[in-house]
C-alpha cells in the first residue's frame, strides 16, 4: 500500500514536471523515443510505413508471433503450435485470455477475421503476399486457431510474425488508424500530430508507464534533443555524421546494430547491355565498397556481396567476388563492347541513395560509364522505377527481412530471371528443415553473385543512441519495430 | 467607395475560383499514385484497386473538383489520405505553430523596422542614416534560411542557450513554446526588418518635404509631435501596401523557415503532403495560403482606398 | 561605405557622373562584375573537376591544396562555390529574362489596348501573384520532379506579373503624352507605337526592375535548393551546399559559412547596383522589391 501511493506520488510529481516543460530524463518508468518520421496512420495491416511498425509492432499490436531482436520467430498471441507432418496445416493455442485494450476479450475469432481481411478480395494491406499460401482459417474453438495451407511455406511463422500480420478486434478494426486499438502491453493514448505520439501500460505489463515517441525530422535536432535530455533515445539515428557526436559521450550508449537492409545499386537486367553478365560483373568491380559505405555512411555499415543480410546463420560471404579493380571493369567493358556507357542512375530521396549516388557515379565514371543522375520522389520511383521498369541504374535498400525471393518473381523490377535461381528458391520454399534451408540459402546467394545481378553494396547499419541507464533495447532491427516492452531505467 | 469595395471583392471571387481550378487540374495530373505510395512495394494490384476505391479516387474528376469547392464553402475539409484525420483538424493543428510564428516575425520586424526607418530619415545622409541603410541592405541580401542556420550554430549548437529545432508544443508551457520559436521568428524578421526600414525611410522622407508638415513646423509645434502626428500617419499609407505584401513573403519564408528548424507548421505539413501524395492535404493547404494572399491584398486594397480616398487605376 | 545614400535633388543629365562616384554604387558594379567573373572563369577552369570525389580526403580544413577546404565527399568547396556561381547566374538570367519576355509583352498589350483585354491580363497576373513562388515551385516539383530548370520555371512564372505591372503602368503615363497619341494619328498601329515610344520609354524602368528580380531569383535559387526542389546533386548549388552542410554542423561548422557567404555578397552587389540604377534613371521609381 505505500509503495502503491508512493507510486502515486512519483507519478504525480513526474506529471507536474512534465507540465512545468523541463525535461525530466532521469525518470525511471517513462520513456521518450525520438523518430526521425511521423507514421502516417497507425494500422500496421494498412499500410507499407515503416513509420506505423515503428511505434506499434510488439508494443500495441500482437500477431500470433513475434520477431525478436535476432530475428528469430518466438510466441506471442499464440503460445504454441503444432504443425502436420506434411507442412500444410498449423495449428495455434492463444495464451491465456488476452485482451484488447477496449476491454473485449480476444478470441480464436478475432484471429480468423484479421487474417481473412488481411487477405481478402478488399484487403489493403501492404503485405498481402505474406498470406498467399494460406487456404483457410479457422476457429477450432475460443482458443484455438487452424490454419491450412494450400502449398508448404516455410516462412509462415516468421510471416506471422510481421506487423501486417497483428490481430485487430472487428469493433475497431477502421478506426485504428487513428486510434489503434490493440492487445499488446502499452495502450495508445494520443497522438499530436506533427509532434508526439504517446502509449501508456496496461496494468504491469511492462517495466515501463509511459513511452512517447517524439517525432524530430532533422538528425541535428534530434542530436540536440539528445544532449539535452528533451528525449531518452533515439533508435535510429538516420545522420551517421550525428552519431560520432556521441561515441565520445559517457552519458549515452551508440549501438551499432545492424537492419535488414540490403542496399544495392539496382540494374535493369533486360536492358541492353545491361543483360550482358560482363557488363553487370563490370559495374561490380567499379564500385568501390568501402568508400560508399566511408562516404555515405561515415563508415556504418557492412559491405555485402550477394543479396543477404550478413548477421543471418546462413549467410555467405561473397564480398570478394568481385574486388575493386577498374582496370578489370573497363576490360569487361571493352569486351562486351560497351565502352563509352551512358546510363541513367535515378535515385530516390534517402541519404544512402542521393549521397551513395554521387559517390557511385565517380566510380562509374572512372571506369568510363557516363551516369546521369535522376533525383525522384518516392512516388515518381515506385511509378517508373519500381512499376514501370524505366530505369537503368538505381539505388535502394530492401528492407524486408528474408527477401531473397524477390529474384526468384517474374517481372520483378530488376527484370532478373533465372531458371536455376527458381528452383533452388522453389525448393527453399518446400523445405522446413534448417539444415537443408541453410545450404539452399548458400545456393541462392552464389547465383545471385555469380550473376552480378544488381551491384550489391553494403547492409544498413542500424544506428542507435540512448542513455546509458537504459536496458533492453533493440540494438538490431530485423524488423522495423522499436519494441519497448522489454526495455527499463537501471 | 461602394462600388469600388464590391468590384473588388467580385475580383476576389473570381481569383479565388480561377487559383482553386489550377491548384485542381495541376493535382489532377500529378504523377505518382497515392495508393501505391500507402501499400508500398509489395502491393498487389487487387489490394491498390480497393485502396484506390476506398480514397474515392476512381470518380470523375468534375465530380470530385465540385465536391471538393462545396465542401470548402460549408466548411468541411477532406479526410487526409495518410493521415486518417480531416483536412480541417490537421490545418488547425499546424497553425498554432505558423500563425504565432509569422506574428512574432511581423510584430518583431515592425518594431525595429519603422523607428530605425524613421529615425534614419530624419538624420538623411547623416552617420545615422548610414548605419541603418547599410543595415537594410545586408538585410536583404541574407537569405533567411542561412541566418537561420548561423542562428542555430551560434545560439544552439555553440552556447546551447535555445533548442536546434523542433517545437515542444504549447502544452508544454507558454514559456516552453514562445522559447522555441525565438530563433525561427528572428530569422524569418530580419529581412523583412530590412526592406521595411527603407520603405519607412523613403516614405517619411517624402512626407517631411509635403506643405502640411512644414505648415505643422510653422505653427510652432514640437519636432517630436510633428514627427509622430503628421509624417508618421502619413506615411502610413505606402507602409500598408508594403506590409500587405509582405505578407506574401513572410508565407514564403515561414515554409522555409520551418524546415530549417523543423518546425510542426503549414509549411513543413505541405512538404510532407506532397512528398506523401496527400492531394488532399496539398490542395487544401495551398488553396488556405493562396487565399490569405489573396483576402490580404483586398484587404490592403480596401484600406488604401479608406485612407487614400483619390480614385483608383485598375491595377 | 555610405549604403542607401539618395540622390533625389540631383538633376538628371549631372546623374551619371555623380552616379561613379557613389561608393555603394561602386561596390554594387564591383561586386557583380566579380560574381560574373568568377562565373566566367568557372566555365573553364577550376581549382578541382567538381564532381572530383575523394572520400579520404572529406571534411578538411582550408589549406594551401584546398583553400576553403573539402566537403563531405572530398570535394573541393572553392571549386564548388564557383561553379555555384555559374549556377546562380544562369538561373537569374533565365528566370528574369522569361518574367521580361512575357511580362513585358503582356503589360504593353493591355496598356495599348486597355478595356476587357487590359482586365484579362491583370486579373491572370492577380492569380499568378496569389501563388508565392515556392508554393508554385513545390507544385511544378511535384508535377514534373525536382531540378534546376523547374525551379528556373518557377521563378520565372512568378517574374511575369511583376514586369507586366511595371511595364503597364509606365507603359500607361507613356501612351498619355501627346506625341505617343500623335504616332498614332499619323497612321502608325499601336504595334509600331509601342515599338516605337512606349519601349525606349520604359527601357530604364526594366533595367532597374530587372537588377532586382535578377537578386530576388538568385535568393529564391537558393531557398528552393536548400529544401531539395532547386538545382539536384552532383551539380553544386550554393542553396544545396547550405543544406548538406546543416547536417555537418556539430562537425564542420565551417561549410555552412561560405555559401552562405557567397549567397549574400551576389544579393548584395546586385541590391547596389539597382538602387544605384534606379537613383540614376528615375529616382521616383517605387521600391517592387517587396513585392
Amino acid at each position: 500500500m505505500i509503495k502503491f501511493l508512493f507510486r502515486i506520488a512519483v507519478s504525480m510529481m513526474l506529471a507536474g514536471v512534465a507540465l512545468s516543460g523541463v525535461a525530466q530524463a532521469q525518470s525511471k518508468n517513462t520513456l521518450t523515443l525520438g523518430m526521425t518520421l511521423e507514421p502516417p496512420h497507425l494500422d500496421p495491416t494498412a499500410g507499407a510505413a515503416a513509420a506505423i511498425d515503428a511505434v506499434v509492432y510488439a508494443n500495441v499490436f500482437e500477431g500470433l508471433t513475434r520477431i525478436d531482436e535476432t530475428g528469430a520467430v518466438q510466441p506471442q498471441l499464440a503460445r504454441e503450435w503444432s504443425v502436420s507432418g506434411d507442412g500444410l496445416v498449423y495449428t495455434f493455442k492463444l495464451r491465456a485470455k488476452p485482451r484488447f485494450h477496449d476491454g473485449a476479450a480476444l478470441e480464436a475469432s478475432d484471429v480468423v477475421f484479421s487474417l481473412d481481411r488481411a487477405r481478402g478480395p478488399d484487403s489493403v494491406n501492404a503485405q498481402k503476399p505474406l498470406f498467399a499460401a494460406i487456404d483457410a482459417v479457422e476457429a477450432v474453438d475460443p482458443q484455438t486457431v487452424r490454419i491450412t495451407l494450400s502449398r508448404p511455406e516455410g516462412l509462415l511463422l516468421f510471416n506471422l510474425g510481421w506487423g501486417d500480420a497483428v490481430i485487430v478486434s472487428p469493433a475497431t478494426a477502421d478506426t485504428n488508424k487513428s486510434k489503434p486499438i490493440g492487445s499488446g502491453p502499452f495502450k495508445f493514448d494520443q497522438w499530436v500530430k506533427g509532434d508526439r505520439i504517446e502509449l501508456s501500460a496496461v496494468d504491469g505489463g511492462a517495466a515501463l508507464q509511459k513511452v512517447t515517441f517524439k517525432i524530430i525530422p532533422d538528425p541535428s535536432a534530434q542530436v540536440a534533443a539528445l544532449k539535452a535530455g528533451d528525449i531518452d533515445a533515439v533508435p535510429q539515428l538516420n545522420a551517421p555524421e550525428a552519431v560520432l557526436a556521441f561515441q565520445a559521450d559517457p552519458n549515452f550508449e551508440v549501438a551499432i546494430g545492424s537492419t535488414e537492409g540490403e542496399t544495392i545499386l539496382s540494374i535493369n537486367n533486360t536492358k541492353p547491355p545491361l543483360d550482358d553478365v560482363r557488363v553487370r560483373r563490370a559495374i561490380a568491380h567499379a564500385i568501390d565498397r568501402k568508400a560508399v559505405v566511408d562516404g555515405t555512411m561515415f563508415g556504418f555499415g557492412t559491405p555485402i556481396g550477394s543479396h543477404f543480410a550478413p548477421h543471418h546463420p546462413a549467410y555467405v560471404d561473397l564480398t570478394a567476388t568481385y574486388p575493386h579493380d577498374p582496370a578489370k571493369a573497363r576490360a569487361l567493358l571493352k569486351e562486351a563492347g560497351a565502352e563509352n556507357l551512358k546510363l541513367t542512375l535515378k535515385l530516390p530521396p534517402p541519404t544512402y541513395a542521393r549521397r551513395g549516388g554521387e559517390i557511385v557515379a565517380a566510380q562509374l565514371k572512372a571506369v568510363g560509364i557516363e551516369a546521369e543522375i535522376i533525383p525522384v520522389e518516392w512516388a515518381q520511383w515506385l511509378e517508373q522505377v519500381f512499376r514501370g521498369g524505366d530505369f537503368d541504374l538505381t539505388i535502394v535498400s530492401h528492407s524486408e527481412p528474408q527477401d531473397i525471393g524477390i529474384y526468384a518473381r517474374d517481372k520483378y523490377y530488376f527484370n532478373y530471371d533465372s531458371a536455376k535461381f527458381k528452383s533452388v528458391f522453389a525448393d527453399l520454399t518446400k523445405s522446413s528443415d534448417p539444415a537443408k534451408r541453410a545450404e539452399l540459402m548458400g545456393m541462392a546467394q552464389r547465383i545471385l553473385a555469380e550473376d552480378a545481378v544488381n551491384g550489391f553494396m553494403f547492409q544498413l547499419a542500424k544506428l542507435g543512441v540512448w542513455r546509458k541507464e537504459l536496458k533492453g533495447m533493440w540494438r538490431n532491427s530485423p524488423v522495423q519495430a522499436n519494441d519497448v516492452t522489454g526495455v527499463r531505467w537501471e | 467607395m461602394l462600388t469600388f469595395v464590391i468590384r473588388r471583392a467580385l475580383i476576389l471571387l473570381a481569383t479565388l475560383i480561377i487559383a482553386s481550378a489550377a491548384i485542381f487540374v495541376v493535382l489532377e495530373v500529378l504523377p505518382g499514385d497515392p495508393a501505391l505510395l500507402i501499400l508500398g512495394i509489395e502491393a498487389q494490384d487487387d489490394t491498390l484497386a480497393a485502396l484506390r476505391t476506398q480514397m474515392g479516387l476512381d470518380r470523375p474528376p468534375l465530380e470530385r473538383y465540385l465536391a471538393w469547392i462545396a465542401g470548402m464553402v460549408v466548411g468541411q475539409t477532406g479526410v487526409s489520405h495518410t493521415y486518417a484525420v480531416s483536412v480541417g483538424e490537421l490545418i488547425a493543428a499546424r497553425l498554432e505553430v505558423t500563425i504565432p510564428l509569422a506574428l512574432i516575425a511581423f510584430a518583431a520586424s515592425s518594431l525595429i523596422a519603422v523607428p530605425l526607418g524613421m529615425f534614419a530619415a530624419t538624420r538623411r545622409n547623416r552617420p545615422g542614416d548610414y548605419g541603418v541603410m547599410t543595415f537594410a541592405q545586408i538585410g536583404m541580401a541574407i537569405p533567411n534560411f542561412w541566418f537561420g542556420i548561423l542562428l542555430i550554430l551560434l545560439f544552439a549548437v555553440t552556447l546551447g542557450w535555445f533548442p536546434a529545432a523542433g517545437f515542444p508544443g504549447w502544452q508544454a508551457g507558454l514559456g516552453a513554446g514562445l522559447w522555441a520559436l525565438i530563433l525561427p521568428a528572428t530569422a524569418l524578421a530580419l529581412p523583412e526588418a530590412a526592406i521595411l526600414a527603407r520603405v519607412t525611410r523613403s516614405a517619411v522622407l517624402e512626407t517631411l518635404g509635403a506643405d502640411y508638415v512644414r505648415t505643422a513646423r510653422a505653427k510652432g509645434l514640437a519636432e517630436r509631435r510633428v514627427l509622430w502626428r503628421h509624417v508618421l500617419r502619413n506615411a502610413l499609407i505606402p507602409m500598408t501596401t508594403i506590409l500587405g505584401l509582405q505578407f506574401a513573403f513572410l508565407l514564403a519564408g515561414s515554409i522555409v523557415v520551418e524546415n530549417v528548424f523543423s518546425l510542426p507548421g503549414l509549411g513543413r505539413l505541405i512538404f510532407q503532403a506532397v512528398s506523401q501524395r496527400d492531394v488532399i492535404v496539398v490542395r487544401d493547404v495551398v488553396m488556405l495560403l493562396v487565399a490569405l494572399v489573396v483576402v490580404v491584398n483586398f484587404l490592403v486594397d480596401i484600406a488604401y482606398g479608406i485612407i487614400d480616398p483619390r480614385p483608383r487605376s485598375a491595377t | 561605405m555610405s549604403l542607401g545614400a539618395d540622390n533625389l535633388s540631383a538633376a538628371r543629365p549631372a546623374r551619371w557622373t555623380v552616379l561613379w562616384r557613389q561608393p555603394n554604387f561602386l561596390l554594387g558594379v564591383a561586386l557583380t562584375a566579380t560574381l560574373v567573373a568568377t562565373a566566367l572563369v568557372a566555365l573553364v577552369w577550376t581549382p578541382y573537376a567538381v564532381d572530383a570525389i575523394s572520400v579520404p580526403d572529406r571534411l578538411q580544413g582550408p589549406s594551401a591544396a584546398h583553400w576553403l577546404g573539402t566537403d563531405l565527399l572530398g570535394r573541393d568547396v572553392l571549386s564548388r562555390l564557383m561553379v555555384g556561381a555559374r549556377n546562380s547566374i544562369v538561373v537569374g538570367v533565365v528566370a528574369v529574362g522569361i518574367g521580361l519576355v512575357f511580362g513585358v509583352l503582356l503589360g504593353a498589350i493591355a496598356a495599348a489596348r486597355g478595356g476587357w483585354i487590359d482586365e484579362i491580363i491583370m486579373r491572370g497576373s492577380d492569380v499568378v501573384f496569389a501563388f508565392p513562388a515556392i508554393i508554385s515551385a513545390l507544385l511544378i516539383t511535384a508535377l514534373i520532379g525536382p531540378g534546376a530548370v523547374n525551379a528556373i520555371i518557377a521563378i520565372g512564372i512568378f517574374n511575369i506579373p511583376v514586369f507586366a505591372r511595371v511595364t503597364r503602368s509606365a507603359a500607361r503615363q507613356v501612351w498619355a503624352f501627346e506625341y505617343t497619341r500623335a504616332g498614332l494619328a499619323i497612321g502608325k498601329g499601336p504595334f509600331a507605337v509601342t515599338r516605337d515610344h512606349v519601349l525606349p520609354n520604359v527601357a530604364s524602368v526594366l533595367i532597374v526592375q530587372a537588377t532586382i528580380q535578377f537578386a530576388i531569383a538568385i535568393l529564391a535559387e537558393a531557398a528552393l535548393a536548400y529544401l531539395g526542389l532547386g538545382t539536384q546533386p552532383p551539380a553544386p548549388s550554393w542553396g544545396r551546399m547550405l543544406f548538406e552542410a546543416q547536417t555537418l554542423m556539430a562537425i564542420e561548422p565551417r561549410l555552412a559559412i561560405f555559401p552562405g557567404v557567397a549567397i549574400a555578397l551576389a544579393v548584395l552587389g546586385l541590391n547596389l547596383l539597382g538602387d544605384g540604377l534606379r537613383d540614376a534613371l528615375d529616382p521616383r521609381l517605387r521600391d517592387w522589391r517587396a513585392v
